[in-house]
């Protein structure tokens, strides 16, 4: 009896102690609980509040209610598969009110699972971000604009500096004339840095267009490697194998993508000579390899270098400079043709870069 | 000879001031406009090339590109579109302009492309 008594005491306790969870819970999150359907069963007061919609105009409906059509059926397809396997999923969501406004709420969707393991319920606990994306898009903006405004000084300054190299090369002022080329070639670099910069905003801000045509692959590769081999005394550039497919793609941002690695090729391996390009090709895919004899990037690090701003640091590396931006536009722009771009390394030895495209056939 | 004559469209001042400089050099007669605007007065004794933005205060190098190129008389005048876009080549081929050139640029390549329009 006594025993019986503490199991109630006890019970009594438990279910007081989630009322202070749930209390806590509701002051902070917007919380949704849904059946296996994904019918909603419960929402908090926050989920009215933000949503517009009454308690009433809720219950029993689906969260296709608030479904703004920003995310893709793959977005969707991937959370649905994520929670009825029985895993959490977490994620970004734009969602629409009753009164046609968008919100964004950081989500986490838990499934709460039966005896069996099944997923029975889901419960999704949101955080309002709105905020956060609206920052987010100032600061793009504004580094879209800054660069492009960067632009105008470059290109006049660019002008002057050809101008007086010319007058130079006319007086046979040759010191002048290579102070001349030295000035060219740093603006160069400041205006790539401006570019690699508008470039990143373009992507987080979904407007990097692609001007797709068909592409020769090999007569690319040469273009890129004559223009390449010029950049560099101590390096020579080697190409082994051929392609035999063509590719569908942008055509200069492919090229981007080779000549950035082929610079990091050049910058990250002073003491080596050479850089081999790797070409291969089957009736899907393409695949061209950037391999460098230089400082290599150590193993815990090779999986964060296509992250944006990220740069490998270390002892060694602490003369190269950059953005950390060239990898991560590079890395997108591939993903975007549906390609796929992977590193092997070895510290001390060097890297070897390699992108897959799919063949121009397999897309037709 | 009669020198052949370059009208630049930038709002640039020191875009406009460089670009005259290095076509001077080469020899052209080079008139500014910070605007564009002359481009819709002008009545006769048209430029032999047109340097066009895209970006000026308030006004779309681009709508003056497609005016030029449905007037009667001043279809025929060249237009290079200048600008620091990365896509220039798609907007000069949209907007009907002869040719493009993206900024920052070598000064070898605006004297390429200005001469290739003007040695026709």
């Amino acid at each position: 009896m006594i025993h019986k008594q503490r199991g109630f005491a006890d019970h009594k306790k438990m279910i007081h102690e989630l009322e202070h969870t749930k209390y806590a819970l509701d002051h902070s999150a917007i919380v949704a609980l849904t059946d296996k359907t994904g019918k909603i069963k419960y929402v908090n007061d926050k989920f009215v509040e933000i949503s517009g919609y009454s308690r009433e105009e809720l219950i029993g409906k689906t969260h296709r209610v608030i479904n703004s059509q920003y995310h893709s059926a793959d977005f969707m397809k991937n959370l649905w598969k994520t929670i009825l396997s029985g895993n959490i999923w977490k994620g970004e969501i734009r969602n629409k009110t009753k009164n046609g406004k968008y919100y964004w709420v950081d989500t986490t969707i838990t499934p709460l699972l039966d005896e069996k393991g099944k997923p029975e319920q889901f419960i999704a606990i949101h955080y309002d971000i709105t905020k956060l994306k609206d920052l987010e898009k100032q600061k793009d903006e504004f580094i879209g604009i800054a660069s492009h405004e960067l632009k105008t000084p470059v290109t006049s300054l660019k002008g002057y500096a050809q101008v007086l190299r010319k007058r130079f090369i006319k007086d046979g002022n040759k010191v002048a004339v290579s102070y001349m080329d030295k000035m060219d070639s740093q603006i160069n670099k400041l205006s790539f840095l401006i570019q690699d910069l508008l470039d990143v905003t373009k992507i987080e801000t979904g407007k990097l267009q692609f001007h797709t045509e068909i592409i020769d692959m090999n007569h690319l590769v040469k273009e890129i490697l004559e223009t390449m081999q010029l950049t560099t005394e101590k390096h020579l550039i080697v190409t082994q194998g051929k392609i035999k497919h063509a590719v569908f793609g942008d055509r200069e941002r492919i090229g981007q993508v080779m000549i950035n690695l082929i610079s990091n090729a050049i910058k990250y391996s002073p003491k080596s000579d050479k850089i081999h390009v790797l070409l291969s090709s089957d009736t899907n895919t393409v695949k061209i390899c950037i391999k460098d004899y230089g400082v290599g990037i150590p193993k815990e690090k090779q999986k964060h270098v296509f992250k944006r701003f990220y740069r490998v640091s270390g002892a060694k590396e602490d003369t190269f400079p950059g953005l950390g931006l060239g990898l991560y536009i590079s890395a997108e722009i591939i993903k975007r043709h549906q390609g796929d771009m992977s590193v092997e390394s070895t510290t001390g030895e060097g890297s070897t870069f390699c992108f897959i495209l799919p063949t121009y056939n397999s897309t037709v | 000879m009669n020198k052949k004559r370059i009208l630049i469209a930038d709002d640039d001042q020191s875009i406009l001031e460089v670009m005259q400089l290095i076509l001077e050099d080469e020899g052209y007669e080079v008139a500014t406009s910070v605007d564009g605007e002359d481009i819709y007065k002008m009545k006769g004794d048209f430029p032999d090339v047109l340097l066009l933005d895209i970006r000026m205060s308030g006004i779309d190098g681009r709508d003056i590109c497609k005016y030029v190129k449905s007037h009667i008389l001043k279809k025929d005048i060249p237009v290079i579109i200048i600008s620091a876009n990365k896509d220039t080549e798609q907007i000069a081929r949209k907007v009907g302009a002869d040719d493009f050139l993206t900024k920052p640029f070598e000064i070898d390549d605006l004297i390429g492309k200005v001469k290739k329009y003007t040695d026709m």
